[in-house]
């Protein structure tokens, strides 16, 4: 049955109207934009000033990257409740690490009758603890994360929420466990600049240097490589991929394992960058640093377009979800609405976000 | 990259037992290039646990498998595919919310290196280009491969999973029910796609309930029944009654001559 002629299987394609397309690509991005527009109407003396808008991007610093990592993981179709505990825990191990080498370097000084030894004060001395205080910061959040992952690779727990939350508790409790439920206040300043130091860019008219806060820079870097890792590698791919369809992905070859405990990995990382950030900010280690956080990570990576069925959301997306929240947030303040009211329009906000992810996939007919 | 003579895949007396239940007892199967090849049977016949066999997800008790005459043995479903043998699943094996292109690259994604190979990323353009290609020289027609699957209709993704599975290296496609869960104006166009295989000189072995798909593209039919082949003929000389006949048991075996069992 020799067919020459096999007749070419026609296909026909929804095509998106084209307002439909512009609203799902950037829907989020305008609205921003009308919130901002809103609130500089409202507040014109104080909300576009550099001192407020410096603010509210050292305030929103770490929830940025929280949600980064939250976002990752949203991406598979999971959930980390853990992120505001491991970053506490991270931010106490940094915190206990740097004053108990500092101790322990002076106690040895002080005994040592050698007069080369650097001074416990000394740049290099400081420096060095900084440096080995922010890698334990790093690996706890790191390790930490992986745990979370083997939970569901491993332990084949129902779902990341159940592993998650019994983290969450975990590490919160070994956070009070460690610091005796105290903060651990003063941190050298080579720890401190991340969270609390300006980039001076350039001398103004008036012989004041113009400055950027450095938590931002940090928080925009890291954004951009976890964008350039998410779109142009192949493990970013299968994050996707994953996200998507793991029967399929397992299918196609894709490692699905080793991609989930890298996205819970990475989700444990930003919780350690956040943490050496504000504990930057605040000069101290405290045991309830980020209480909660975790939910306002999961609304901001919500308000991005990301879709908590997996697959679907992009970094883009995520950083202005946090800025919607930042901006939502430092303009009701200066409008003087109560903190309790900004607590309901975000919720309705997150429900609205929600909702709007709904109705994208029925109209792309993927329910 | 293979002799263009002899059968691509030849199964010699795979017996497959889990626990008390003995799923394959003994079969024998043989495909050769550019042949469609039937595969029938009840629920429980031992189809599908066949084929998981040839596919390395499961590991055969005893039985020998051959690829182009020589012995292979697949550990994984990784290893049956760096053979060439793919496989189509039943539930539409795709991800939705990545566009035509990159599902027919997943887990096998194009890089290029960069900074001495310091950093290899993706290489967007040319999978879209291979893609295009690819769909194009089986004569799947889909606009474009950057349109999202989770929006093309059933058939189109039937397509594309058996082009993604066809892809570029691949002497045998398995298809579990390809047909099952489309339109039946889509039908054709998958039976159709299943001709161009054909005539790529890739083997086919095709897993159907459906009597029509079965007697309208393949060239010969293996019917098992209870984990034993109890049926191997070509199509022209049998007949729907028969092969169903053969799968009930009505009909105890039709197999050619010397592969007779008293």
């Amino acid at each position: 049955m020799t067919t020459p002629d096999i007749p070419v299987p026609s296909v026909r394609i929804r095509r998106m109207p084209w307002l439909r397309v512009l609203l799902d690509r950037f829907g989020i991005a305008l609205a921003l934009i009308v919130l901002m527009t809103i609130l500089a109407i409202l507040s014109p003396e104080f909300f576009l000033s550099r001192a407020n808008l410096t603010n509210v991007a050292r305030q929103s610093a770490v929830l940025a990257l929280l949600a980064l990592g939250q976002f990752l993981v949203i991406l598979t179709a999971g959930i980390d409740l853990s992120v505001g505990a491991v970053m506490a825990l991270s931010m106490i191990l940094m915190a206990l690490s740097t004053h108990s080498m500092y101790d322990w370097y002076a106690g040895y000084y002080a005994q040592s009758a050698s007069a080369s030894l650097p001074e416990p004060q000394s740049a290099l001395i400081l420096t060095t603890i900084s440096v080995i205080a922010i890698a334990i910061g790093m690996v706890t959040g790191l390790g930490v994360g992986l745990i979370n992952g083997w939970g569901t690779t491993k332990l084949r727990l129902p779902h990341p929420f159940i592993m998650t939350l019994g983290m969450l508790n975990i590490a919160r409790g070994a956070t009070d466990l460690i610091s005796g439920g105290a903060p651990i206040t003063g941190l050298p300043k080579q720890v401190r600049v991340f969270g609390a130091g300006n980039i001076e860019l350039f001398q103004m008219a008036d012989g004041e240097w113009f400055s950027i806060p450095m938590a931002p820079v940090i928080v925009i870097a890291t954004y951009l490589i976890f964008w350039f890792f998410l779109t142009q590698s192949r493990l970013g791919k299968h994050i996707y991929a994953v996200g998507g369809s793991p029967q399929a992905s397992l299918y196609a070859g894709v490692n699905v394992n080793k991609v989930l405990n890298t996205v819970y990995m990475l989700c444990g990382g930003t919780a350690a960058i956040a943490a050496l950030l504000l504990a930057g900010r605040t000069n101290s280690g405290y045991p309830k640093a980020g209480v909660g956080i975790e939910l306002d990570a999961i609304a901001a990576v919500i308000i991005g377009g990301a879709s908590f069925f997996g697959g679907r959301g992009t970094v883009i997306g995520t950083f202005i979800g946090v800025l919607i929240m930042g901006f939502l947030r430092n303009g009701l303040n200066l409008l003087n609405v109560s903190v309790f009211w900004q607590e309901v329009a975000i919720g309705a906000i997150i429900i609205a976000a929600a909702y709007v992810d709904v109705l994208r996939r029925r109209a792309a007919n993927m329910e | 990259m293979s002799e263009a003579t002899g059968p691509v895949i030849e199964m010699q007396g795979i017996v497959k037992t889990f626990g008390p239940i003995q799923a394959l007892r003994g079969v024998d199967l043989q495909l050769d290039r550019n042949e469609v090849l039937g595969l029938v049977g009840d629920n429980g016949a031992g189809k599908s646990t066949l084929m998981k066999v040839l596919t390395g997800v499961y590991q055969p008790d005893s039985g020998k498998i051959f690829l182009n005459g020589s012995p292979v043995r697949f550990e994984s479903p990784h290893d049956s595919r760096q053979a060439g043998i793919e496989m189509v699943y039943q539930d539409l094996a795709l991800a939705g919310n990545l566009n035509v292109a990159e599902n027919i690259f997943l887990g096998r994604e194009r890089t290029r290196s960069y900074l001495v190979g310091l950093f290899r990323l993706l290489d967007h353009k040319g999978m879209v280009r291979e893609a295009s290609a690819l769909l194009e020289r089986l004569r799947i027609e889909i606009e474009s491969v950057k349109f999202l699957v989770g929006t093309l209709s059933g058939g189109q993704r039937q397509a594309v999973a058996i082009g993604r599975s066809a892809g570029f290296e691949a002497q045998v496609v398995i298809m579990d029910e390809p047909t099952a869960a489309l339109a039946v104006r889509e039908v054709g166009k998958v039976l159709d796609l299943i001709e161009v295989l054909k005539e790529h000189k890739v083997g086919v072995i095709l897993i159907s309930h459906r009597m029509q798909d079965i007697f309208t593209v393949c060239d010969r039919i293996m019917v098992l029944r209870q984990g034993t082949k109890v049926g191997d003929v070509p199509r022209a000389d049998t007949s729907m009654d028969e092969i169903v006949a053969l799968i009930t048991g009505a009909q105890e075996q039709l197999l050619p001559r010397e592969q007779e069992v008293a």
